[in-house]
């Protein structure tokens, strides 16, 4: 199971291209920063990787389901700053999962055109958005507010990154769900040296071994 | 003023492509090709000028069309397509008529006097938008 520590281990493992530890920060899209970075463009651009994230996303939506929450339609989000993120696994997802998905185009002016996906949204429809990475949540909420317009539902929302800084509370007060398949706390947990306030340049691709200690 | 050579150059090719773009416009509001093909190089012109309004102006037209483009050109599944057709219409007639205008300005030199122009043309452009929307024109 993906939540039991070696799995995590594994995964970070298998995915350390996509997280990059940097002193200076990055500047989120949330407008905060963080000492680290997860990016799943750069995860996905390993073809050895695309097969292991689409599992873990697949699992986690059949665990959804085994919980008795109902889907419809995976909703995946083309952001402001474009196609990129959970956006590229569409294809593979509804191919895995059998669950048909449309497109949030935050960016349209016309509120039909930002929704792509057929049959139209109807009402009452059970919608769970798979996103990259949930921060504060304003990019997950703006898409929700679209699927809303068509008096659509969002109970849940599925990212691949929780970076635990304030989506799920933010989130929860629209009555929307947050589920992830890695947390930050899976990672500090993991990686001391991942704490806040580095004082030099620890490593700019992330590496990881259960044995490792603070140089 | 502070305009270099090149800026008067770069002030002639815009003026004249924006008087072509306007033009046709006018005369088939629906045909927005040459527009398109003119967008990159607008961009372009926008880096290399040195002229703070001369900038502004290719920046904001080219980020103009672009945001027309993408909001009404091509399909629109859900929308009342005579609905769309006009404000397609509309917009595209005004854009030409602003087009023109600016060129004209640039002419003469005078490209303070555009910023009318500009107010006219996203108030619109974001009125008629909103119309599209208030009216539910999504279902279907």
């Amino acid at each position: 199971m993906v939540n039991q520590p070696k799995d995590i281990v594994d995964l970070i493992e298998t995915l350390r291209v996509g997280l990059l530890i940097d002193q200076e920060g990055y500047a989120l899209t949330s407008g905060g920063h963080s000492n680290f970075y997860v990016d799943l463009d750069y995860i996905l651009s390993d073809p050895s990787n695309v097969e292991r994230v689409v599992d873990q996303y697949t699992l986690k939506i059949r665990e959804l389901q085994g919980k008795g929450i109902h889907i419809d339609r995976l909703a995946f989000i083309e952001k402001d700053s474009g196609p990129i993120g959970g956006l590229s696994l569409k294809d593979l997802l509804i191919m895995q999962t059998k669950i048909p998905a449309i497109i949030v185009r935050v960016q349209r002016r016309i509120l039909s055109a930002s929704i792509k996906g057929y049959p139209p949204l109807q009402h009452g429809e059970q919608i769970l958005i798979v996103s990259d990475i949930a921060t504060s949540g304003a990019a997950i909420l703006k898409a929700a507010r679209i699927i809303w317009h068509f008096e659509a539902k969002v109970p849940h929302v599925l990212v691949f990154f929780d970076r635990q800084q304030g989506a799920e509370d933010n989130l929860k007060g629209f009555d929307i769900e947050l589920h992830s398949i890695l947390r930050r706390s899976d990672i500090l947990q993991l990686h001391p040296l991942l704490k806040p306030k580095p004082s030099t340049l620890l490593f700019s691709t992330f590496s990881v071994s259960s044995t490792r200690t603070s140089p | 003023m502070n305009t270099s050579n090149s800026d008067q150059d770069i002030m002639q090719l815009v003026e004249i492509m924006l008087l072509r773009a306007g033009t046709e416009l006018l005369n088939d509001p629906t045909k927005t090709n040459y527009l398109r093909d003119i967008e990159s190089q607008l961009q372009d012109f926008a880096v290399s000028s040195t002229d703070k309004r001369l900038t502004f102006l290719l920046f904001f037209i080219t980020l103009l069309i672009t945001d027309i483009h993408y909001n009404l050109v091509g399909d629109i599944i859900g929308v009342d397509i005579k609905e769309l057709e006009k404000v397609r219409h509309s917009l595209f007639s005004l854009l030409g008529n602003s087009l023109i205008t600016i060129a004209e300005n640039l002419q003469k030199g005078d490209l303070d006097a555009n910023s009318s122009v500009y107010m006219d043309l996203v108030y619109m452009y974001l009125k008629n938008i909103n119309e599209l929307n208030s009216n539910k024109l999504y279902e279907v």
